[in-house]
C-alpha cells in the first residue's frame, strides 16, 4: 500500500500558438487583459518517458474547437498581460483557485456529471513581448486534493488478463472510433461487458456488482495514473459518497511506431487496472472548494514561469541575418567544409569609388556575409547611373544628385538591415593634379581622413575610374601593409589585381598595380574627349570585374598567411578577344595557393571566349 | 524513376488506411482546391500525407527549460509524482508531399521544443543522418519555413531499387522507408511491411 501519485500534465506549445497569440494582441485584444477561453487536447499515454503533454496550437483560439483523432479537448483560460510586471504580479493563487472553484461548481450542480469534460481545466498566464518575441509564461492544471492521500493497493494489472482483445475493442463507442473520456465498466450476470457513463454510477452500483471506473489515461507509466484521473475521484467522493476500494481501467490508445526502439507497434488498446482506496472521509458537497494543486513544475521540481524566445524565427530582422548565415553555412557542409566564413564575414571592407565597380563589389561582398561595408566617392549620382550602377535607383538623380557614398550606403541598410555601412563624400587628392594654395588644407585633412579610414579596416578596393586617383589610396595602404584589391576596367578588357604585402622580410615581395605598369601617374583627364574621360565599356564587363575582385579576397582570406605568399597569382589580366558564335575554347582560371591548399576553380563557357594569361610571377624579385 | 501525380495520392491514400488500421496516426491533408477524396479533384501538389509525432532521445537533448527567478508558493504535494523532465522530447513534424517539378515526393518536416521554439541549423544537423542534404524552404501550402531533403537524387536512388523488380505500387513505401531513416523519423517495419502490396 502506497500513496498513490498521479503524473502531472506538461505544457506542450506549438509556435502556431505564439504566433496567433501575437497576432491577435495586436489586432483584436489590443490591451483589454480580460480572460481569454481557449483550448488544448491530449492523448493517451505514449511511452513512459515522454510526459503527458497538453499541446496548444494556433487553433486553440478558434471555435467551435476540433481535437485531432485519438484525442480529448481540455478548456482552458488565458490571462494575456500588458507588461512583465503585470504579469508577475498577477494574483496567482486566486486565478488558481478561482479556476478550481468553477470546477466545484460544476460537480455541485451535477454538470460535471452530464459532462465530465468540465472536470478538466486548466490556466495560461503569459506575457507577450512582440518586439522582441519573447513570450512568458505559466501553466496551471487544477486538481482537488482530498485531506486523506488516495492509496494504491498491490501492483497493476494489465488489461490483458482482465479483458479480451474484443472486449476491450468494445470499449470504444460505435460510430466514433474514441474511447470516451470516462466511463464505467461491469460484467452482468452472463459475464458480458456493460459499459456505461459516469453519470449512472448510481444505477451501476445499485446491484452491487464490481464496477470498474474508466479513463483515457494520458500517462505513459504504469503505476501513476494521468492527472485527470483526479477530479472524477473527486466527482466520486463528493457526488455519491464513494469512499473505499475501487478498480480503476487506465486505458491507453494503441501505441504504434511511437517508441523510438524499432518496437513492433501495440495495435489495439491497451493498459492496466489499479486498485485504488479512496479515503473514508469524502468530500463534502455542500463544503467548500478542496485545496488545489496543479501549478507546472520544471524539471527541479520548481514552480516558476517560463519564457521562449522566438527572436530568431519571428523578428524579421533576426530572419534576415539567419537566412543570409545559413545560406552561407550551407557551404560548409559538404562542398568546402573548411571554408572560414566568419574571417570573411569580420573582414571591414574599405571601397573606394562607389560606381559601377563599388556598387557590385559591395553586393557581392554583401552575399559572402560582410558586415561593415564603407565607401568613399565625391560625385553624385548621375541619370546615366542608375542602370549601371546597382545601388542607386531614378530617384537618387532628382534635385542634382545624392552624394553616391551615402546612397550607396543607405540602400545596403535597406537591403540587409544588419549591415554596418557608412559613406564618405572625399575628393581623393591625385599626383598630376595641381592643388592651389588656399587648397592646402583641405587637400592635408582628406589625407589625414583618408589614412585614418584605411587604418579601421582590413580590405581596401580600388575602384575609382583613374589611374591617378588610385595612387595616394596605394601608398597610404602599403604603409599600412593592408589587403588592396584593384579592379579597373578598359572597353572590353578589365583587370583584377591585389597588391602585395609591404612586409620587407617577404621575398619576393609581390608588386602593385603602378609596380606592374609601364608609365607614371600622371593627369589622364585633362584635354580628354569625352568619351576618353568617362569611362566606356561593355556593360557587362563590370560585373564580371567586381565578382571576380570580391572572390579574389576571400580567397586570399582563406589562407593561413594571407598577405604572405610566394607563388601566388596576383596578376591576372582578362580580354575579350575575339567574338565567335560557337563554343569554340573553355577557359579556366585557377587562383590556388603554393601548396594547393585551396583550389578555387571557376570554368567559362561562353559563346565568345576569355583569353586567360596565366601569368605565374612566381621567382621574379620585383 | 519517376511518380505521377494520381499515383502519389492513390499510394498515400492507401498508406493512411493502413496506418488507420494499425492505430497509427499518419494522416492524409487535402488543401483547398478540391475534394478530399479523389485525386482527380484535388489541385496538382495540393495534399499531403503528414505525421506529427513526440520523440524522446538522449542525442536530441535541448536545453532545460529556462525559468525565471520567481516562484509561486504551492505546498508541495504527495500525490504528485515528479514532474517529468521535457527538455527531451520534441515535436517531430514530417510532411510528405508531391514535387511537381522533380515528379517525385519530397519530404518536409520540423522539429520543436515542447515551448514552441523550432530547431535551429545546428540542432537540425543533429538530427539527420550524416550526409543528407537538407535546405529551409517554405512549405508550398503553408508556406512556412520547413527543412527538407532536395528531391534531385530522388530518381537516381529510386530507379536502383526498381532495378529488382519491385512493383511500382510500393514506390511511395519503399521511398518512406528510406527517406524517414536518413532523417531519423521513427517509423514502424509493422506498418511499412503491411503497406506493401504484394
Amino acid at each position: 500500500m502506497s500513496i498513490l501519485q498521479f503524473q502531472p500534465f506538461s505544457s506542450a506549445v506549438n509556435v502556431s500558438f505564439w504566433y496567433e497569440l501575437g497576432k491577435l494582441k495586436l489586432d483584436r485584444f489590443k490591451l483589454a487583459e480580460e480572460p481569454i477561453p481557449i483550448n488544448g487536447y491530449y492523448t493517451t499515454g505514449i511511452h513512459s518517458g515522454i510526459p503527458s503533454f497538453i499541446n496548444l496550437e494556433r487553433d486553440a483560439f478558434f471555435t467551435p474547437f476540433t481535437p485531432p483523432p485519438r484525442s480529448y479537448m481540455v478548456q482552458g483560460t488565458l490571462f494575456n498581460t500588458n507588461t512583465l510586471e503585470t504579469f508577475k504580479g498577477l494574483p496567482k493563487p486566486k486565478l488558481f483557485s478561482d479556476l478550481a472553484e468553477k470546477i466545484w461548481e460544476d460537480i455541485k450542480s451535477g454538470a460535471a456529471v452530464q459532462d465530465p469534460s468540465l472536470l478538466n481545466r486548466f490556466l495560461l498566464l503569459t506575457f507577450a513581448d512582440l518586439k522582441s518575441y519573447k513570450y512568458y509564461y505559466m501553466f496551471g492544471f487544477p486538481a482537488l486534493s482530498f485531506e486523506d492521500a488516495i492509496v494504491s493497493e498491490g501492483n497493476p494489472v494489465p488489461l490483458s488478463e482482465e479483458f479480451t482483445p474484443e472486449e476491450l475493442a468494445s470499449f470504444r463507442l460505435p460510430g466514433i472510433d474514441q474511447l470516451p473520456q470516462y466511463f464505467l465498466v461491469k460484467r452482468d450476470e452472463s459475464r458480458k461487458v456493460v459499459l456505461g457513463h459516469i453519470s449512472e454510477w448510481e444505477s451501476f452500483t445499485k446491484d452491487n456488482k464490481s464496477v470498474m471506473l474508466g479513463f483515457a489515461d494520458s500517462s505513459g507509466l504504469d503505476s501513476n495514473p494521468g492527472w485527470s484521473l483526479r477530479n472524477v475521484l473527486a466527482l466520486l467522493s463528493a457526488k455519491w459518497k464513494v469512499t473505499g476500494e475501487l478498480a480503476v481501467i487506465c486505458y491507453k490508445e494503441g501505441r504504434s511506431s511511437a517508441s523510438n526502439n524499432a518496437s513492433p507497434s501495440v495495435s489495439g488498446p491497451h493498459g492496466s487496472i489499479i486498485k485504488v482506496k479512496l479515503p473514508e472521509k469524502f468530500l463534502d458537497i455542500n463544503g467548500d472548494c478542496p485545496k488545489v494543486v496543479g501549478w507546472e513544475r520544471d524539471s527541479a521540481q520548481k514552480i516558476a514561469p517560463r519564457y521562449v524566445d522566438l527572436g530568431s524565427t519571428m523578428d524579421p530582422n533576426k530572419l534576415a541575418i539567419s537566412s543570409v548565415d545559413l545560406n552561407l553555412k550551407l557551404m560548409r557542409w559538404r562542398i568546402l567544409p573548411d571554408l572560414d566564413l566568419d574571417k570573411v564575414a569580420n573582414t571591414k571592407c574599405l571601397l573606394i569609388g562607389a560606381g559601377t565597380l563599388g556598387c557590385n563589389v559591395a553586393r557581392c561582398l554583401l552575399s559572402w556575409g560582410v558586415r561593415t561595408i564603407t565607401f568613399v566617392d565625391c560625385t553624385k549620382v548621375s541619370f546615366s547611373n542608375p542602370v549601371r550602377q546597382t545601388l542607386y535607383e531614378f530617384k537618387d538623380c532628382l534635385d542634382g544628385g545624392r552624394p553616391k557614398a551615402i546612397a550607396a550606403a543607405g540602400k545596403l541598410k535597406e537591403i540587409f538591415p544588419a549591415v554596418n555601412s557608412e559613406g564618405h563624400h572625399i575628393f581623393i587628392p591625385m599626383p598630376g593634379h595641381q592643388v592651389t594654395p588656399s587648397e592646402v588644407s583641405t587637400v592635408q585633412e582628406t589625407v589625414n581622413k583618408l589614412d585614418s579610414l584605411i587604418q579601421s579596416h582590413d580590405a581596401v578596393f580600388l575602384l575609382t575610374d583613374s589611374r591617378e586617383s588610385r595612387w595616394l589610396p596605394t601608398v597610404l595602404c602599403t604603409a599600412q601593409n593592408k589587403l588592396v584589391i584593384n579592379a579597373a576596367l578598359g572597353f572590353d578588357t578589365y583587370l583584377v589585381m591585389r597588391h602585395g604585402s609591404s612586409d620587407q622580410t617577404v621575398k619576393p615581395r609581390l608588386g602593385c598595380y603602378f609596380c606592374n605598369d609601364v608609365v607614371v601617374p600622371q593627369d589622364s583627364l585633362k584635354d580628354r574627349t569625352l568619351d576618353q574621360q568617362c569611362t566606356v565599356t561593355r556593360p557587362g564587363l563590370s560585373f564580371l570585374a567586381s565578382s571576380l575582385a570580391v572572390e579574389l579576397m576571400t580567397s586570399v582570406l582563406q589562407h593561413p598567411m594571407v598577405l604572405f605568399d610566394f607563388i601566388f597569382l596576383s596578376f591576372l589580366l582578362y580580354s575579350l578577344s575575339q567574338f565567335l558564335p560557337s563554343p569554340k575554347y573553355e577557359q579556366t582560371l585557377f587562383l590556388h595557393w603554393r601548396k594547393n591548399k585551396l583550389r578555387f576553380s571557376h570554368s567559362y563557357s561562353f559563346p565568345s571566349f576569355l583569353l586567360l594569361f596565366d601569368t605565374i610571377f612566381s621567382q621574379l624579385n620585383f | 524513376m519517376s511518380l505521377t501525380w494520381v499515383e502519389f495520392c492513390e499510394q498515400a491514400l492507401h498508406f493512411e488506411k493502413v496506418s488507420a488500421y494499425l492505430n497509427d496516426s499518419w494522416c492524409w491533408i487535402a488543401s483547398s482546391g478540391g475534394s478530399n477524396n479523389t485525386s482527380s479533384e484535388l489541385r496538382k501538389g495540393f495534399g499531403y500525407l503528414a505525421k506529427k509525432m513526440v520523440i524522446t532521445n538522449d542525442t536530441i537533448s535541448t536545453e532545460p527549460q529556462k525559468s525565471t527567478t520567481e516562484s509561486v508558493i504551492e505546498e508541495s504535494d504527495p500525490a504528485s509524482a515528479s514532474q517529468l523532465p521535457n527538455h527531451n522530447s520534441v515535436l517531430f513534424e514530417v510532411h510528405i508531399l508531391y514535387s511537381i517539378s522533380y515528379q517525385v515526393p519530397v519530404v518536409y518536416f520540423n522539429v520543436f521544443h515542447p515551448n514552441g521554439k523550432p530547431f535551429q541549423l545546428d540542432e537540425i544537423q543533429k538530427v539527420v543522418k550524416e550526409g543528407v542534404i537538407i535546405t529551409q524552404c517554405e512549405h508550398p501550402i503553408l508556406n512556412v519555413p520547413f527543412w527538407s531533403v532536395h528531391p534531385c537524387e530522388t530518381k537516381v536512388f529510386m530507379a536502383e531499387i526498381f532495378t529488382s523488380g519491385l512493383e511500382k505500387s510500393n514506390y511511395l513505401v519503399s521511398w518512406l522507408s528510406l527517406v524517414l531513416t536518413s532523417i531519423s523519423f521513427p517509423i514502424s517495419s509493422v506498418l511499412l511491411s503491411a503497406a506493401m502490396r504484394k
